[in-house]
């Protein structure tokens, strides 16, 4: 697969996943051993990145999500995009807030043998938790 | 346009120039690497002013700052077009407990010609390696 094939995989997958709540997309586009990396978590694997979004779309369920770039050689695709949504379910433990929250993140997505095998993700999660009101950083 | 290699080598080459910790090493390495009104965003470094020159200050506050700071090799380098995005880790001395911490980083930047005009950086929290 071209590089600008799988960019159009990942673009289908977030169109899906995020702006119509289709989670049935992440067993067909993603490989059944993917595994996915985000620093100060244990790996997620399939089922597992499933779940999260499922939680995440719960509880901010008019969440946008507008790629900022994308762009992609060889076999990875590397992405930054926004998300904003208000705070409407529990999210991580934390009750609705009826807050709006804006979410940065930086992910890379590598490819193998025609299949989305990998995932290295990064959010502004500790944003996030200020946003909520959860956390306060010293000034 | 930057050209590939040259996008490539300028990560290599700045991640030895930021282990000398020496910003009289680094600074210049700016001069020549960045655009004079480069912008950085980090969600975490709230209120840097844009361009080169506060970057060099917040650089250069971080070697003051965080004990043994060191880069290791990008982990992922992407180049495609004027961007270009790479995974790789940090590593310190925590001054609590005296271990050996690494922190991953994911960082986006863009070119304007053959300089730096843009970056994104977005910084994991510090866990004791393994």
């Amino acid at each position: 697969m071209s590089a600008e094939e799988n960019m159009r995989i990942v673009r289908r997958a977030y169109t899906e996943v995020f702006d119509r709540h289709n989670l049935a997309v992440v067993d067909e586009l993603y490989a059944a051993d993917f595994v996915y990396h985000s620093p100060g978590n244990p790996d997620l694997d399939r089922e597992g990145l499933k779940q999260g979004f499922a939680a995440y779309l719960a509880a901010f369920p008019d969440a946008r999500m507008t790629i900022e770039d994308i762009f992609a050689a060889e076999d990875r695709v590397a992405v930054r995009f926004t998300c904003h949504g208000i705070h409407q379910r529990e999210y991580m433990g934390i009750p609705p807030s009826g807050k709006q929250v804006t979410m940065t993140a930086i992910l890379i997505h590598r490819f193998a043998g025609g299949k989305w095998v990998e995932d290295w993700e990064w959010s502004d999660r500790l944003g996030v938790m200020q946003q909520l009101g959860v956390v306060k950083l010293p000034q | 346009m930057v050209s590939e290699q040259k996008a490539r080598d300028d990560v290599l080459r700045a991640f030895e120039i930021y282990n000398t910790k020496d910003m009289s090493v680094i600074g210049p390495w700016y001069d020549e690497i960045l655009t004079p009104d480069c912008i950085y965003h980090n969600p975490g470094v709230r209120d840097l002013a844009s361009g080169r020159e506060s970057i060099k200050q917040f650089v250069g506050g971080l070697y003051k700052r965080i004990p043994n700071f060191h880069h290791n090799a990008p982990d992922d380098l992407i180049v495609q077009g004027d961007k270009v995005a790479v995974r790789y880790s940090v590593s310190r001395t925590d001054p609590a407990s005296g271990n050996r911490q690494t922190s991953m980083i994911l960082l986006i930047e863009r070119y304007a010609g053959d300089k730096i005009a843009e970056i994104w950086e977005l910084v994991g929290p510090w866990q004791d390696d393994a």
